[in-house]
């Protein structure tokens, strides 16, 4: 099984500093990049550079680690945590406005018809930054707890793991409805 | 350590340089010209005429001279507009032809000749033999476009070692001298027929891409053809296209231009006349379209405007002072302007060559594929296999098993591009995989998908239970159903004998269904803020619609509608100021 904490020489830890973690990369890539001479090895790169996409992203961190110290914990099908149910009504109702919104948006050509519609884009934009601002906030609390479970880290003890698969959970979901919201604003602006 | 040249080899110009004890120079030709135009002319009799020489032919004899033949390298019939003077061919679905003096050329064999030249140049400037090259495209040019490029350096004899990306290219001139710093750039590339912008982060030699996004027909030419459209001298399109040029780049220093024209009718002399302002009310829609493409760069590379040290212009119509001046409304800052346009993405195509060849230490290249790669499922969905803006070169694994017992074969398309269902994306090609005869579920193939540093796919497949593996030729010739080309034939029927007035009418139509509504909602909602001669003004002209509706007159339904626009601007603006107060 591929140790991608291995391959960029990363301690086995849920927590990681991002930008130690990218130089880290860059500093593998500057000597096992194929087109370097000499270092290169295109078996090492392919590693790291794989190593790098799992690593920087905390939910996928977690499932590694979790792939790692105790699969079990991984379960196929997993159910949306009760806390967040309304953040994931709310934003797939939001989602399923905007997209009546934009297909109005787009069949209104003229001026007038356009200038009908700024107020209700306006409280759309509202509707999404809020959402934004609250999931943000949830994701930010999560990465807190994540960090406290680091501080108190010992692998394999079992109120560990249960804390690690839990989290793993929350930033995964969270971290699939910041980008499907980012999306969102993407398009909206 | 055997030589390897860099080449830019561009839409408009293409230029070659190697490694000079350290620093990348570019090549001169026989006459001392580091530009080569990429152009290819086509006498009666004798060899064809490349650069400047053919260049000069365009005017003359623009039927035999192929220019801008990058927009069509790698491309098949359809996927591109034929909107240049020269004669394009084929069938569609197949790779676009050109056809010149009854012979039919792939776009690879023009460019192949630009670049014999290149290689002679080169060979005469170097004293040596020249074999190795590094050859840059659009960062967003896709596999077949990539393949097509490398092609076309294989037909000229050289042995392409690389396909670079051009903003990169372009990073990497910028970058040379600073490889003790780190940074975060933007390369905004605008060129003759391509559109690139590319999010770098540069770290003490290391220039790592996060993010890349463009677009392969948008360039300097579509405001030379929106310029043409504008002129309305009586001279032949095909002659507007080079003095439109020549205006559009004086302009960017002058304020006003005026060119007498060489082909006078009889007695009487034409001059262009174009001044700046009205030059940027043309070009402006064209400027516009690179808004978009910055934002999803942006976006995708998880930054601000206020991220990034440095805007980098790169491509000759970035002199435009419209396009810089969209450059720093967009990103906040005003771009840095120190690299040469022209020849900053030649230049970094010689550093990486110097890479590859070690003549160049301690720089290394982290680019990305630019569209997203995957494969068609059951359901007709795009399945991504490899992201858009993964690192390259990267890998990713697939497992296929038999969907029924005895199942023998399995067609895969591949496709590349970013949307949800499998055929809005663009199809790179198809392959078949081999399956033993097992029960459901029992044969299974892996297959490898990889990206390579040029951006190039590579397939293999692997029977798990015999582990012997074979490179999956991906085919990309057979495209098109016999349907979809009988589709594509129908349709170019229908428009060819549509009722012109009929059109007309249908589409005033629709203007009046969205019309009418909206200005009866927006007079509900502020009618009363307007004076009585407004609203009577506004009456009449609604009243005009409605008739020339009921007497089905097209062209009277046109001019009422735009009547009608008009006399409700004034409702439009109110509107917009009360949404902007009640946004407090």
């Amino acid at each position: 099984m591929t140790d991608h904490f291995a391959a960029l020489d990363q301690p086995r830890r849920p927590w990681l500093d991002t930008e130690a973690l990218k130089e880290c990369f860059h500093r593998a890539s500057a000597t096992w990049h194929p087109d370097v001479p000499g270092s290169g090895d295109a078996a090492r790169f392919a590693g790291a550079n794989a190593a790098y996409s799992v690593l920087r992203d905390p939910a996928w961190r977690l499932r590694h680690l979790l792939e790692l110290e105790a699969p079990e914990m991984l379960s196929g099908a997993s159910e949306i945590p009760p806390e967040f149910a309304e953040l994931f009504m709310r934003l797939a109702e939001l989602r399923q406005a905007l997209n009546t919104f934009q297909k109005k948006e787009s069949a209104a050509t003229q001026g007038l018809a356009r200038a009908l519609l700024i107020e209700e884009r306006q409280s759309m934009l509202k509707r999404v930054m809020t959402l934004k601002t609250d999931l943000d906030s949830s994701y930010e609390g999560s990465l807190a707890a994540l960090q406290a479970l680091d501080a108190e880290w010992e692998p394999r003890a079992a109120a560990c793991i249960e804390r690690l698969a839990a989290l793993q959970q929350r930033l995964a979901y969270l971290s699939k409805w910041r980008v499907q919201l980012s999306e969102a604003l993407f398009k909206l602006q | 350590m055997s030589l390897i040249v860099g080449i830019d080899l561009g839409t408009t110009n293409s230029l070659i340089g190697a490694m000079d004890a350290g620093f990348p120079v570019l090549l001169a030709d026989a006459d001392g010209e580091r530009l080569t135009p990429s152009v290819v002319h086509f006498p009666e009799s004798g060899e064809p005429l490349v650069g400047r020489p053919a260049a000069r032919m365009r005017a003359l004899d623009p039927s035999h001279t192929v220019y801008s033949v990058k927009r069509f390298i790698g491309r098949r019939v359809g996927e591109e507009a034929d909107d240049v003077a020269y004669p394009l061919t084929g069938a569609p679905g197949t790779p676009m032809r050109v056809r010149v003096r009854d012979r039919e050329y792939l776009p690879e064999q023009i460019s192949s000749i630009v670049l014999k030249k290149l290689r002679a140049d080169a060979a005469r400037a170097l004293e040596t033999e020249i074999v190795r090259a590094v050859i840059t495209v659009p960062a967003y040019f896709n596999d077949a476009q990539r393949q097509a490029t490398k092609a076309a350096g294989e037909l000229a004899g050289l042995t392409v070692e690389r396909i670079v990306n051009e903003p990169t290219a372009a990073a990497l001139a910028y970058g040379l001298d600073k490889l003790h710093d780190r940074a975060r750039i933007a390369v905004f590339d605008l060129g003759g027929g391509t559109f690139d912008i590319s999010i770098l982060e540069l770290n003490q030699g290391v220039f790592q891409v996060l993010s890349t996004n463009g677009n392969t027909r948008l360039g300097g030419d579509d405001i030379d053809a929106a310029l043409v459209a504008a002129c309305t001298l009586p001279v032949p399109d095909w002659q507007k296209r080079d003095f439109v040029a020549a205006a559009k780049h004086r302009l960017s220093t002058e304020e006003a231009v005026e060119i007498p024209l060489p082909f006078a009718t009889a007695g009487e002399s034409l001059i262009y006349r174009l001044t700046r302002a009205e030059l940027e009310t043309i070009a402006r829609p064209t400027v516009e379209r690179t808004r978009w493409h910055c934002r999803r760069a942006l976006a995708d590379a998880k930054l601000e405007p206020a991220d990034l040290d440095e805007i980098i212009l790169v491509g000759g119509q970035t002199r435009m002072p419209l396009v810089r001046s969209l450059v720093a409304e967009v990103f906040g800052r005003e771009p840095n302007t120190s690299q040469n346009p022209d020849e900053a993405v030649a230049l970094g195509a010689t550093i990486q060559a110097g890479i590859l060849s070690g003549a160049v230490q301690n720089v290394v290249l982290l680019d990305v594929t630019p569209l997203s790669l995957g494969i068609e499922t059951f359901g007709g969905l795009m399945n991504v296999i490899i992201p858009r803006n993964s690192t390259i070169p990267i890998k990713a694994g697939e497992m296929f098993t038999n969907a029924v017992s005895g199942q023998q074969a399995m067609l895969i398309k591949v496709l590349q591009g970013e949307r949800e269902i499998a055929k809005d994306n663009w199809p790179l090609g198809e392959f078949s995989l081999d399956f033993e005869r097992a029960p459901k579920g029992h044969a299974r193939v892996g297959v490898q998908f990889e990206i390579d540093a040029s951006g190039i796919l590579h397939v293999l497949a692997r029977d798990t239970k015999t582990g012997v593996e074979k490179v999956v030729q991906v085919s990309s010739a057979i495209d098109v159903s016999d349907e979809a080309v009988e589709k594509m034939l129908e349709e170019s029927l229908e428009h060819a004998f549509e009722d012109m007035s009929g059109r007309v009418f249908t589409e005033a139509k629709l203007k009046s269904d969205e019309l009418l509504p909206a200005v009866r909602s927006a007079l509900g909602r502020v009618g009363s803020r307007l004076t009585a001669e407004e609203q009577a003004q506004i009456a009449a002209a609604v009243a005009e619609v409605e008739a020339a509706l009921a007497a089905g007159e097209p062209h009277r339904l046109k001019r009422a509608n735009a009547a009608l626009d008009e006399a409700t601007q004034r409702l439009a603006t109110i509107l917009v100021e009360q949404a902007m107060r009640t946004r407090g």
